[in-house]
């Protein structure tokens, strides 16, 4: 039996034991010294969040598939035992094995959201690693991340040796032979293997990039340090979504993950154009799995993790051509076998009310709209193609149907929000708790109906059309949640309405995190001395810290947050030819500030510049 | 359920298994029969979940190697073909040791519960003398050993001697019966803090491990292995 690298005494002392020993259902055992590569997959959270990622679970299967690669999993230590590893100077380790990573080759994190940073130092301390690239030797694990935040990677370049831009799927294999071989060779020295793989694609090597700033704080250029180094690193993505690894048999958590069930990924990327929105821009074109695949990924899934949930994954599940074909067949195939099945993301209509009505239970259940914005004003702002139509005569169809609880999800802070648009809020809301009194006779009422509106605020993301776009103090966040607060109690039917919104604490540091350039990194690791991490459990977040981080280094955080910026400011992620275009971007900021919507990918091609992978929805037109 | 078969099941759960808290075994084992596709009975209702009744939770940190659960079956199945089935889809650690019929109208694991044995097994220290003989004389030559129970309400002295099945020496540790279940529950903790403050020794000085050997049903003397 494998020995654990924590004693029984201190697992004894640390709540939830069980998320540090390893051992689950599917985890793969390799023999440590058949293979030629180690890694350390990493998802800076604890287990349970990290358990519930799906990109961990794809790279784990796609990397152990290779016989010369033994690929572990790696979650952050929950605050007491960081405790007990920094006092009794343990070294993070990988649960299959339960050894250090510091002796693994590899060392790659997943970065789903800003607030995850100061959990990345933690990790490379913990590792045993030096905190900053530059300061690591040949010796040591290459330190590498990809996701979502890495599409403006420079608030955490620093600690990184590599950036990966885009879908895994495409060019590891390429970086894991290129390593094997140096090592293999004897020829390697970090240096030279980093130098090498700046040149596959998709690699962004930190270290060989140099930022220069204007007097002003804004990037006068951003150059690759060799002449054989790419000047722009292109976004990888996948072409064929059936010739892809997929974790046909999912690691089993043994502490109860937040998303405790398989998840099928019916598809990437988004064809609705929402200008917010990160993900609608960076994974495009949207490209969908085939039913056949889909199929035998459910079947074999359940079957292999004894899971008794499973659900659909995708940006927006309504869009998928086949939905009522996979529906029609999961329906059957889970009533069998009784599993449940979880629909996030469907469109309210009457295709989607039925299909609910035979999953979950009506009376309990509530149905979900995500307006974004209460005018329709603000709506097509944001290009957001849900019109007031659809959600009256989603809702009316809803409350035939037997449902009385409606969720409403909103943002505040969108770019050109005035106070009407805040009001529209609460309006939107009591004329839809007036439709159900209006639709449903008294005695056929179970109760009175229950509208919950929710907002958080909006942070401007890179690659969308909002980069350019101010943010604003906090208390101007909470002045506004206040105005659509105070508004809902006047409403009518205010007894049925319910409003929550969030915290804005951490939105505001999200958002330089979001925009920042290289100059933040000094502000995190400062945070991380003082004690940061866990930033996003509101139990640990520290403001007066992170106050105090910034004052010690110098830096002023509103510098990236609270001017609109020009537009023809040059972007610390500029260097990142995302294959959706500045131009695109910036003609669809024009558009958003003339409240002109745009037709989505599937009415008409906006030419965003992601036809060049010649794959998905863009081969339609 | 309505025509279901029950089945009692036994199992172990030890190595590093045993850090699974009583909730993560009951999921563990859900999916497990999921795994394991056996004809299990479900509640009736939008989620649906399996008929299992679990005996008496075990601590976390301590292993078990006679724990039990029982599930209710939609149809007839070979007892050793079902364990074996089970045993076919565990981990590390687990193991699947055992499955019986039960009879139509029995009680439930949970409720059948009465008594538990342990094995206490003392890890290395600097006395010298035997510290499971002086608890088993500790045990044998007291009239009474008298305790305060504290639950979350109330707290009550009680006296251990006459709680305490059966205490023995066996090769250097000690195996121990005690009540266990819903009528009265006795946790062997219970009883070596007795030990360690009668005595005046140092917990931290004299450390121990605990194994959960067997669970029984019947009524003391008359108890035997569910
Ligand atoms: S190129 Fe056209 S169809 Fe393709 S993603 Fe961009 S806008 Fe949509």
């Amino acid at each position: 039996m494998r020995k654990l690298a924590l004693s029984d005494d201190i697992l004894m002392q640390v709540e939830k034991p069980a998320r540090y020993i390893g051992n689950e259902v599917n985890s793969i055992i390799k023999d440590a010294d058949s293979v030629a590569l180690r890694y350390a997959i990493c998802f800076p959270d604890v287990y349970e969040i990290g358990m519930s990622n799906l990109a961990i679970q794809i790279l784990y299967e796609q990397f152990n598939r290779r016989d010369d690669v033994w690929c572990e999993r790696v979650f952050s230590p929950w605050p007491d035992l960081h405790k007990v590893m920094k006092e009794k100077s343990i070294l993070l380790f990988g649960l299959e094995s339960q050894e250090a990573i510091r002796d693994f080759d590899f060392i790659g994190m997943t970065m789903q959201y800003e607030m995850c940073y100061t959990n990345i130092l933690q990790i490379i301390d913990l590792a045993g690693l030096p905190l900053l690239a530059a300061d690591r030797t040949d010796d040591m694990p290459i330190v590498m991340s990809g996701g979502p935040c890495s599409y403006n990677p420079e608030p955490i370049a620093d600690f990184f040796d590599i950036i990966y831009i885009g879908e895994g799927e495409t060019s590891y294999d390429a970086l894991f032979d290129l390593y094997i071989k140096m090592k293999k060779s004897g020829s390697y020295s970090r240096k030279e293997f980093l130098h090498k793989a700046s040149v596959i694609p998709g690699i962004y090597v930190p270290t060989l990039y140099e930022p220069e700033y204007n007097a002003d704080g804004t990037l006068t250029s951003f150059k690759p340090v060799y002449d054989d180094v790419p000047s722009t690193v292109e976004r990888q993505v996948v072409v064929d979504m059936d010739d892809t690894a997929y974790p046909m048999k999912p690691v089993v958590p043994h502490v109860q993950a937040i998303q405790d069930r398989v998840t099928l990924e019916i598809m990437r990327g988004c064809i609705r154009g929402c200008r917010f929105c990160q993900a609608g821009m960076i994974y495009r074109p949207k490209r969908e799995r085939s039913l056949e695949t889909l199929e035998n990924y459910a079947v074999e899934m359940l079957k292999n993790s004894g899971h008794e949930e499973i659900s659909l994954s995708s940006l927006s599940s309504s869009d998928y051509s086949h939905l009522p074909e996979l529906l029609d067949f999961l329906i059957e195939q889970c009533d069998r076998d009784k599993v449940n099945i979880s629909l996030p993301s469907l469109r309210i209509d009457n295709f989607s009310l039925d299909v609910m009505s035979k999953v979950q239970d009506v009376r309990k259940s509530s149905i979900t709209f995500a307006p974004e914005a209460g005018s329709q004003r603000m709506r097509d702002v944001i290009n957001k193609g849900l019109s007031h139509d659809d959600i009256i005569n989603g809702s009316r169809d809803a409350f035939l149907g037997g449902w009385n609880k409606v969720k409403l999800y909103f943002m505040l802070g969108l770019p050109t929000e005035t106070e009407e648009d805040m009001r529209a809020i609460p309006e939107l809301g009591d004329e839809i708790a007036m439709l159900y009194y209006d639709t449903i006779p008294k005695v056929q009422r179970q109760g009175r109906c229950q509208v919950t509106m929710s907002t958080s605020f909006f942070v401007p993301k890179p690659f969308t059309p909002f980069q350019w776009a101010r943010m604003y103090e906090k208390e101007e966040y909470l002045h506004r949640a206040k105005i659509v607060n105070d508004h809902m109690k006047e409403m009518l039917n205010k007894k049925s309405l319910r409003y929550q919104w969030h915290q804005a604490d951490v939105t505001v540091l999200e958002g330089i995190f979001a925009r920042g350039d290289r100059r933040i990194a000094q502000v995190i690791m400062r945070a991380y001395e003082l004690g940061c991490f866990f930033d996003a459990w509101g139990e640990y977040f520290d403001l007066a810290k992170w106050e105090q981080a910034f004052a010690d280094c110098g830096v002023d955080g509103d510098f990236y947050i609270m001017r609109e910026r020009p537009e023809d400011e040059l972007f610390p992620w500029d260097f990142i030819d995302c294959k959706v275009s500045k131009k695109f971007l910036l003609r669809e900021w024009h558009n958003a500030k003339a409240a002109k919507v745009t037709k989505n990918c599937k009415e008409g091609c906006a030419g965003c510049g992601a036809a060049v992978f010649k794959t998905g929805v863009c081969t339609t037109h | 359920m309505e025509g279901s078969i029950k089945y009692r099941i036994k199992f172990k759960k030890t190595g590093c298994m045993k850090f699974l808290g009583h909730l993560d075994v009951l999921r563990y084992f859900q999916k497990a029969i999921k795994r394991a596709d056996v004809p299990v009975a479900y509640s009736e209702g939008f989620n649906p979940h399996q008929l299992l009744s679990f005996a008496a939770p075990l601590s976390v940190g301590v292993e078990g190697y006679g724990e039990y659960f029982d599930m209710e079956m939609m149809e007839r199945i070979d007892p050793y073909v079902l364990r074996d089935r089970l045993d076919a889809v565990m981990v590390d650690g687990m193991r699947v040791i055992d499955a019986r019929t039960l009879p139509e109208k029995s009680q439930n694991c949970m409720a059948s519960v009465t008594a538990a044995e342990y094995r206490i097994s003392f890890k290395d220290h600097d006395f010298d003398f035997d510290p499971a003989y002086s608890l088993v004389g500790f045990y044998q030559y007291l009239d009474e050993i008298v305790i305060t129970k504290k639950t979350k309400k109330s707290e009550r002295q009680i006296d251990l001697k006459p709680l305490v099945y059966d205490c023995i020496y066996d090769k250097g540790d000690v195996l121990i019966t005690l009540p266990c279940g819903s009528t009265e529950n006795i946790k062997p903790e219970l009883f070596m803090g007795a030990f360690y403050d009668y005595t005046g020794i140092d917990p931290a000085e004299l450390q121990y491990t605990l194994f959960r050997l067997e669970l029984f049903g019947g009524t003391y003397p008359d108890i035997s292995p569910l």
